[in-house]
């Protein structure tokens, strides 16, 4: 249900960085998102192609790349894939563990075109 | 034409994750716990608050912001309780910081010991919000069924404690505490839980004394820092 206003607030951030480097059209926007980010991909997919008309170019490509949910057990220090949402690292006695990535919803790049300028402005 | 691509790499929350963070740091020196309370619809979220307000009465002050997608009936439940604040989203699935942040002002920012932001009734979207909580508390009641952590393991991963509701009901249905439990410690395996029912009044004074501590550790922390 949120993804709306997930990809709306991706927007606003494209937008702003189209304005900062003059784009005259945003190609490409590509995404993460894993098993935690509480997102589902066709939704936000969806939401991307109802709203991205208003990007610069208004034909914009939308790249989705999905990361597994992984983690760093706090005691032994080993880097682990979480499967199934079992947060129990079995090999440690202590089930502590930090996520690392699979859990953000992250803006990675966005391909734009620029003209360049060459002193002459059209009227 | 010039294409050139322009690498981010940031979580596209960071900003609302900042001003929550800031919210929280405000609400932290003047000694303001904050909880965010989350359940699905009719888990007894404002019961449970009903039944705090009432067992803490004298002890704490305390301050509620209410979430709902229409009217203003919890805070009318909760107004001769408790001050509170209806925030209505107008159809939107979970509460934002800036909700929180207006909700607050309209409070008018009052000397609180705890303010309890009662979430949207709605166990997927809420967890992907940061509102400036200090904790978060799920609430999981008996007629939902045993099954339910696995099923939204967010918000139940995201969740500091677990508040099981209306367990004077057990009798009644085939909800199975144990397995409840366990499957929301396989998710979250530091979850503090309690078993409550707001119209007995049973667990409510334990978990109003685990809110009294929670309250005493984040003003000792502010102080040493």
């Amino acid at each position: 249900m949120h993804e709306f206003s997930l990809v709306k607030s991706l927007l606003r951030q494209v937008n702003e960085i189209a304005e900062q480097h003059g784009a005259t059209c945003v190609e490409e926007v590509k995404i993460e998102i894993g098993p935690l980010t509480g997102v589902e991909k066709i939704l936000v997919q969806e939401a991307f192609e109802l709203l991205s008309p208003d990007l610069p170019g208004s034909d914009c490509r939308l790249t989705i790349i999905e990361v597994p949910l992984q983690a760093i057990c706090n005691s032994c220090g080993k880097s682990i894939v979480v499967q199934n949402f079992q947060f129990q690292w079995t090999a440690c006695v202590s089930p502590n563990i930090r996520i690392t990535s699979g859990d953000a919803f992250r803006l990675l790049d966005v391909t734009i075109d620029t003209e360049l300028t060459t002193g002459v402005t059209e009227p | 034409m010039t294409k050139t691509t322009i690498r981010v790499n940031r979580d596209i929350q960071a900003e609302k994750r900042e001003r929550a963070a800031a919210f929280r740091e405000k609400l932290s020196r003047q000694g303001t716990l904050v909880l965010n309370l989350v359940s699905s619809p009719g888990t007894g979220k404002t019961a449970l608050l009903e039944a705090i307000a009432k067992e803490l009465k004298g002890r704490l002050r305390m301050g509620v912001l209410v979430g709902d997608l229409a009217t203003d009936r919890d805070a009318q439940r909760l107004a001769p309780l408790i001050p509170v604040e209806q925030l209505t989203t107008g159809g939107a699935c979970h509460l934002e910081i800036s909700l929180v942040e207006q909700g607050w002002q309209k409070l008018g920012e009052p000397e609180l010991d705890i303010l309890f932001i009662e979430n949207i009734g709605n166990l997927v979207c809420p967890a992907s919000h940061d509102l400036g909580e200090h904790m978060r508390v799920s609430l999981l009641s008996t007629t939902e069924g045993d099954d339910k952590p696995g099923k939204y393991p967010k918000m139940f991963r995201t969740s500091d404690a677990l508040v099981l509701t209306k367990i004077d009901l057990l009798p009644y249905l085939p909800f199975r505490v144990e397995a409840a439990i366990e499957d929301a410690r396989l998710i979250q395996p530091d979850l503090d839980i309690f078993h409550t029912s707001a119209i007995t009044t049973e667990g409510i004074p334990d978990w109003c004394e685990y809110l009294e501590q929670q309250r005493q550790k984040l003003v000792a922390s502010v102080q040493t820092s």
